[in-house]
């Protein structure tokens, strides 16, 4: 104590009696205390379940790794199969007897692999649709990350749609909407002509007959899938994962925790592609005593957005109480906001509001950005004094313009525009980033 | 008959009067002054004009402004690129341990906030003797002039790992050696250069390597590429930076041809499936014996520094030429 009272004499003083104040501290016993770098952290974090801890509950529901040898032979019974005739037959005959957990751990190793001839790939793509196991679904969705072939990006669509996962809708809509016609660009659209013939009808539609009813259709599942991770209106929220599937996700859960950050990466767009089951497992994440994981989870939760308003309001899950611990820590506060705001639901508007004022600029930003993306005109009193009372506390930039989005959202019948100084302030793809919010918020309101 | 006091008696009065004088003045409650609340890199911008100029001219500034990342980032819709883009204070996080993204002022890139922002508030300085009066109230912080405050981004692509397996005369103490020299500002004081110079900085990259020329016992000429300055790789972090060594003979006419390749230095993207890495590492040396079209021909070697590797030849920057016969 003293010690540290002397250091900051040391800095507060002019350098006399150098001498006198060495001695002083010799005699301390301790040295000059170092500022202390720790973020200032009223909760506790230890105490929670940590993300290992997770996975070593489920160590035993883990795919097993695929051994070297059965990779090689995989790979070699798959060239077979181009070849036709009796040796396709006596191929296909011996891939079907391989026991399914390492068949699927096989054809996934040989996806993964860069080094993989595009033919061979093409086919433990197919094996892996027409057998492969739930529990493969995690680490063939990251193959929709790094995959450049556009049939192979199909198949994998078409293998997660059989799973009730629509997070190859995009990549189908993508490669539709190409102009260019080259050859395997062709075989690809076609196979994805097939697909969309196959997604998912509701009992009062009847199937689309033409392109442009299917390419109509496309969009309609497409559109539910990001707001709610359901393929029709007649699915439920699950509740859970199956248990192995589950394992597999927490696999990608303890990436969270690399420095290096392509794993991070692979985490996140694989975790925001699941289906919103995934819910309770970021929240868990959420409380996890590291650092990185609450941040990556609350992230995470904020870019699936409105479809994890739509899993707590279907299992009445108050989202806010959930994310209490998270609030009440001043370095994480800005990513629970960022996750109550992305979930759409206008009733944690009032829980926001406080933040717009609160101890730090990230943190009245990060609410600014929230409520854009929530609250409902209840709020707009509150939108009008923060961006116009000169006592207000000082506002980012891109605060200000996520309230002024807001304000005109709120207002849509008051012709008024941007300040001019402001909208030159804002980075342009900040300024679209909130527009698309904006837009994201409109269509939910009209729907 | 008295004494007079002798010098070594007055020394001790001197010593005596100056150690109850700092005591009292240890003693006597400090006048408590409020730091400014600091929130944005423009808010350091009155005090410290100078060396904002060199921060604003510097690719810090633009890291989030950048036409080349905002291409490559889909106009940032790939939020994890903006962690080292727009990033939260380094001091922040456990030394070397990798930053995460912020909300506010992301046009700023990295900015001041970005290095000298406590997470208790107030300025971090790497000065070890801050001045008092000043209205940040800056505190001294040994972090900030370490390795590890630059790894936070720098490492993702091992670049200071690269540096702690260099030569040791090469590499320096940190990284400041290179990218923040000594600048002499207003009054004579001494600080950092704000500026950052690395890839984008041709005078840098003439520091990194050098290119050299001859011809063997046999006539046949010979080029070099000799990373004789950098303490890591050449080209180092981004995995678009490419170096190209590109070579031209003349015709029986004495016409220039075309530039060919002749080597490119890069470590590519995982999806290039068919390269390796070649970036040139700290000290080492590249070297290629040339087989002219004809004995004597005059021809060229250039070195052109890409900050991405489809960058044409006229917007590279030409670090090097050395040319035969000599």
């Amino acid at each position: 104590m003293i010690c540290s009272w002397l250091a900051h004499r040391w800095n507060s003083r002019p350098r006399c009696g150098v001498a006198s104040l060495l001695v002083l501290v010799a005699a301390c016993g301790e040295s000059a205390a170092d500022p202390a770098y720790a973020v200032i952290n009223p909760v506790d974090w230890h105490s929670g379940t940590g993300v290992s801890q997770h996975l070593a509950e489920h160590a035993a529901q883990l795919l097993p790794a695929a051994p070297p040898e059965l990779v090689e032979e995989v790979a070699e019974l798959l060239d077979s199969l181009a070849v036709g005739g009796n040796l396709a037959r006596r191929a296909g005959a011996r891939l079907q007897d391989l026991e399914a957990d390492l068949r699927s751990v096989a054809l996934l190793s040989l996806v993964e692999d860069r080094l993989t001839e595009l033919g061979v790939r093409r086919f433990a793509y197919a094996w892996l649709r027409d057998t492969g196991i739930e529990a493969m679904l995690p680490r063939l969705c990251l193959r929709l990350k790094y995959e450049k072939d556009s049939w192979s990006a199909v198949c994998i669509a078409h293998t997660l749609l059989l799973h009730g996962n629509g997070a190859g809708l995009e990549a189908l809509d993508n490669l539709l909407r190409q102009e260019q016609q080259d050859g395997s660009l062709q075989t690809a659209r076609a196979y994805a002509d097939e697909v969309l013939a196959l997604l998912p009808t509701w009992s009062d539609q009847a199937p689309p007959q033409d392109f442009a009813a299917r390419w109509e259709h496309l969009q309609e599942v497409r559109g539910r899938w990001a707001s709610q991770r359901l393929l029709t209106p007649e699915e439920e929220q699950p509740e859970t994962f199956a248990p192995r599937l589950e394992a597999e996700l927490w696999r990608f859960m303890a990436q969270f925790l690399s420095q290096p950050l392509r794993p991070v990466d692979d985490a996140r767009f694989v975790l925001m592609r699941q289906r919103a089951c995934s819910v309770p497992l970021l929240l868990a994440a959420a409380e996890d005593p590291d650092r990185y994981v609450r941040e990556h989870a609350l992230q995470t939760m904020a870019w699936i957005g409105p479809a994890v308003g739509h899993w707590c309001r279907a299992h009445a899950l108050d989202l806010g109480a959930a994310l209490e611990r998270a609030l009440q820590d001043p370095a994480l506060r800005p990513r629970a906001l960022e996750a109550l705001g992305a979930s759409g639901m206008a009733e944690l508007g009032s829980l926001i509001a406080p933040f717009l004022s609160g101890d730090s600029f990230e943190e009245r930003t990060a609410a600014a950005n929230a409520l854009l993306r929530c609250a409902g005109s209840d709020h707009l009193d509150l939108v009008t004094r923060a961006l116009e009372d000169p006592q207000w506390p000082r506002l980012s930039n891109e605060a200000r313009f996520s309230l002024w989005t807001l304000r005109l959202a709120l207002q849509p019948e008051v012709e008024s525009e941007y300040p001019v100084e402001l909208w030159d302030a804002v980075p342009e793809t900040e300024r679209a980033r909130r527009q698309r919010w904006s837009q994201e918020r409109a269509s939910r309101v009209n729907s | 008959m008295s004494a007079r006091p002798g010098p070594a008696a007055a020394v001790a009065v001197i010593g005596a009067a100056a150690g109850v004088a700092a005591i009292l003045m240890l003693l006597k409650p400090p006048v408590e002054t409020e730091a400014l609340s600091l929130q944005t890199a423009q808010d350091c911008h009155s005090c410290h004009a100078a060396v904002y100029a060199e921060w604003e001219a510097s690719h810090h500034a633009y890291a989030y402004l950048n036409p080349e990342v905002r291409k490559l980032s889909q106009d940032f819709r790939n939020e994890e690129c903006l962690a080292c883009h727009a990033p939260r204070p380094v001091l922040s996080f456990q030394a070397g341990e990798r930053v995460l993204a912020r909300s506010s002022d992301r046009g700023a890139g990295v900015d001041c906030m970005s290095c000298h922002l406590r997470p208790q508030g107030g300025i971090a300085t790497s000065n070890p003797r801050p001045s008092s009066s000043a209205p940040c109230q800056p505190v001294y912080e040994p972090r900030l002039a370490g390795v590890d405050m630059c790894a936070s981004c720098h490492n993702q692509h091992q670049t200071v790992d690269q540096w702690r397996a260099s030569d040791a005369e090469i590499r320096g103490d940190n990284c400041l050696g290179c990218h923040m020299e000594d600048a002499f500002r207003a009054g004579g004081r001494r600080g950092r250069h704000h500026g950052f110079p690395a890839g984008h900085d041709r005078d840098a990259l003439l520091k990194a390597v050098t290119l050299t020329s001859g011809s063997d016992a046999d006539g046949r000429p010979w080029v070099e590429l000799h990373n004789v300055g950098a303490g890591h790789n050449f080209p180092t972090d981004e995995r678009s930076r490419a170096a190209d060594l590109q070579l031209r003979w003349q015709d029986e006419a004495g016409a220039w041809q075309a530039w060919q390749r002749l080597h490119r230095f890069r470590d590519p993207y995982r999806d290039e499936t068919d390269l390796t890495n070649t970036q040139l590492p700290s000290q080492q040396v590249w070297r290629k014996v040339l087989d002219p079209p004809a004995p004597g021909r005059a021809g060229e070697v250039r070195l052109l520094y890409r900050t991405q590797p489809f960058l044409p030849d006229a917007d590279s920057v030409e670090m090097y030429r050395v040319g035969w016969p000599q």
